[in-house]
């Protein structure tokens, strides 16, 4: 490290780790600017209904990545049973042959076994282990020699920067995504409800049911406002610079079962935070914060609360209308299938109503994002059209700059 | 030698505890505890421990009296980084009083941590709720030098026994009701903020939650550690006693948490007659005469969760 580098705020750039439910999100995740990508596989990991990846996946996953500079973490997060461990050796050393970077694992036995039979893959130890100070961080280096420490949501920003500065490894923490309202791991509510269980992946979501409240026999909650636990999800762009200043080395995204477009909206967001926060060493002006958090809520499709950074979770950070939950987001309105720069005519994939006249603005890696105006359209048969409205039909329209495959396109107004 | 565990979940049970039949009682304490039952100060662990010795004294020279009992903290708590202090502070304190503690169960590894700075780690049992499901991780905390380890009551009869009888020092919650979910959130104090209630709901241990097209009624608790809810069904252990006997358990919990007293001893009396040879069945029967109107139910023995 120079002279100059000591000086900084910010003395590290850290890792953006996003999530992918196949391989399509894998790779638009990488494009659009993360370090790193993490994946679950057909076993072992939560998030079943995520569509996870085969072994074959995994292995052009890191192809991938490799080629763009990125890696792969796979989660092995089970909270498994005795039934569970069948085949777990092999896959082990399947992942490291891939080329995977790291496990992510909240079971201290598979921590040990990954260490003996796939020595090259780092071990993190997952937020289900709900670390929340650095006795336990110390524990888990000392007697299970993980690689990294994920913290637990629950951890406010001076526990993370105390926890990050008292940790012998590198600690990684959630920016982004759908929170748990209890503590990761320590909720069967969806194993007592519907036998589904939460800790292998069957989570019900049981906490965004509703519920009355009684004391004794006399209900403390109305039927226009049952008692519900569902939490907000995270949004902590405005944390990010304090993240980087202390030191923390992965900054997580959540959302293995999020589109592609949710997934490039996010991760292009933070890249471009990130990236600038590291430039100006911190010293962004309001406006290109207001810019970033703009940019990053773009994707959102629930209410967003920063999470535990700033204090204690509190009634602001929990959703208490069952029906508010989940809001179809419509911006997304399409992708780039190719563009000829000649003639500025691009072929576009409709993924939701595309109208003449509507301000559009293109997402696309690497780059800031641009605006248009859609001026004309036309289907497959050449026909004039005024709205778009079949989703993955294939339309023409003029860009006024380039575009190249696969880029996104959303609704600006 | 499997040793009949219940908690304490008032200061005043304590002498009836004390002759009903239990060979450890485990008690809450402030700073290291996450539950309903009520949280002791170290004087008033001091006056227990006292009791227990004079206890054990007597029994030492009466042939007729009950067992020789025994102390466990229950340290279930997540610590963060700013309670670390008091945390190693306890640590500290019941290292220094090991001999005349039986066990501290706790959830945390940072009590492993500490356990192991003050060398008591024989003393520590692994008891973090839902987490303690197979062979392999159980073996691991074994193999790192605890004294046990408490089974999941989330799992069914067969991996309860195949845990139990392959690492040989687990505990197995037998009866009562049991953890379901806990949150660092004060939820019920966001619930009455958002609609201005102005009942308590800080420490009132008569809330339960009703799912709205349910009928079971869940206890949920909140203080400063946060938001608890309970199991609405009260595990009973009958019908399977016998099966969870042969697997050798090191230890059989009788969970206190929302039990009434006269409930809690009458299921100590019950278990300790059928560790003393009486007929499970028989006694299972008797028992759910006498509490009819409570929900008991056999928890995830039979019941296997699905992925």
């Amino acid at each position: 490290m120079n002279k100059k580098q000591l000086n900084r705020k910010i003395s590290m750039k850290p890792e953006l780790l996003a999530p992918a439910g196949d391989l399509a999100r894998a790779k638009v995740a990488i494009n659009y600017g993360a370090d790193a990508v993490y994946l679950g596989g057909m076993s072992f990991s939560l998030r079943s209904h995520a569509s996870n990846f085969t072994m074959e996946d995994i292995r052009e996953a890191c192809k991938y990545a490799d080629a763009h500079g990125a890696n792969i973490h796979v989660t092995v997060n089970i909270i498994p049973h005795n039934e569970d461990f069948e085949g777990l050796e092999q896959y082990l050393r399947d992942l490291e042959d891939a080329g995977v970077t790291a496990i992510i694992t909240a079971s201290v036995y598979i921590m040990d076994l990954a260490k003996k039979v796939a020595p090259k893959l780092e071990v993190h130890c997952s937020t289900q282990m709900s670390v929340t100070n650095s006795f336990t961080a110390q524990m888990l280096v000392d007697e299970n020699h993980v690689d990294r420490v994920v913290l637990a949501r629950e951890c406010s920003m001076e526990e993370a920067a105390e926890i990050t500065a008292k940790c012998p490894v590198e600690t990684e923490a959630f920016i982004h995504g759908g929170m748990c309202v209890n503590i990761s791991g320590r909720c069967t509510l969806s194993n007592r409800m519907t036998l589904r269980d939460a800790n292998r992946g069957g989570c019900a979501q049981s906490c965004r049911w509703q519920y009355h409240l009684m004391d004794g026999d006399r209900e403390l909650s109305t039927e226009e406002d049952l008692f519900t636990l569902g939490s907000k999800d995270m949004m902590a762009g405005r944390q990010i610079k304090q993240l980087m200043e202390a030191g923390v080395a992965s900054l997580k995204i959540e959302g293995r079962m999020k589109s592609e477009y949710y997934v490039a909206s996010v991760v292009s967001g933070y890249r471009h935070l990130i990236d600038e926060l590291y430039d100006c060493d911190g010293e962004m002006p309001e406006e290109r914060m207001e810019y970033h958090i703009n940019e990053i809520t773009k994707g959102a499709n629930r209410d967003i609360c920063p999470g535990f950074y700033p204090k204690r979770a509190d009634k602001d950070t929990i959703i208490f209308h069952e029906y508010s939950n989940n809001t179809v987001n419509h911006d997304f309105l399409g992708t780039v299938v190719d563009y000829n720069a000649e003639t500025k005519i691009a072929h576009v994939q409709v993924r939701n109503v595309i109208e003449v006249g509507d301000r559009i603005e293109a997402l696309m890696p690497g780059k800031p994002n641009a605006e248009y105006d859609v001026t004309w359209m036309k289907n497959a048969d050449e026909e004039e059209l005024t709205r778009a409205n079949k989703p993955m039909d294939i339309i023409t329209m003029e860009i006024p700059f380039e575009v190249h495959e696969k880029d996104i396109l959303r609704r600006l107004s | 030698m499997k040793e009949l565990m219940t908690t304490l979940e008032r200061y005043e049970d304590f002498s009836a505890l004390l002759t009903s039949g239990v060979e450890n009682i485990v008690v809450s304490l402030e700073g290291l505890s996450s539950t309903v039952s009520q949280k002791l100060n170290k004087e008033e662990l001091e006056m227990l421990l006292r009791d227990v010795k004079s206890h054990n004294e007597k029994t030492a020279y009466d042939q007729n009296a009950k067992e020789k009992v025994s102390i466990s903290i229950r340290a279930n708590q997540t610590f963060h980084e700013g309670m670390l202090k008091e945390a190693e502070e306890w640590m500290q304190y019941l290292s220094e009083r090991k001999d005349d503690l039986e066990a501290i169960l706790f959830a945390d590894p940072s009590l492993f941590y500490l356990a192991k700075k003050y060398q008591m780690v024989e003393k520590m049992i692994y008891d973090p709720e839902t987490l303690m499901t197979s062979i392999n991780d159980a073996n691991w905390w074994i193999q790192h030098g605890v004294k046990g380890i408490a089974i999941s009551p989330l799992l069914t009869l067969q991996e309860t026994e195949e845990i139990a009888s392959k690492v040989e020092k687990a505990v197995v919650t037998v009866h009562g009701r049991t953890m379901m979910a806990r949150s660092y959130r004060k939820l019920l104090t966001a619930y009455q903020e958002t609609y201005d209630l102005d009942d308590k709901v800080v420490q009132n241990k008569n809330l339960y939650l009703i799912e709205k097209t349910r009928d079971g009624q869940m206890p949920v608790y909140e203080d400063e550690t946060g938001t608890l809810i309970y199991s609405e069904n009260v595990l009973d252990s009958f019908d399977f006693i016998e099966k969870i006997l042969e697997s050798h358990p090191m230890g059989l919990l009788i969970e206190g948490c929302y039990l009434p007293l006269e409930e809690q001893l009458q299921a100590i009396k019950s278990y300790r007659r059928i560790l003393n040879g009486e007929d499970p069945v028989l006694i299972g029967k008797e028992y759910r005469e006498q509490f009819a109107a409570e929900p008991l139910d056999s928890g995830y023995y039979e019941q296997k969760t699905v992925k």
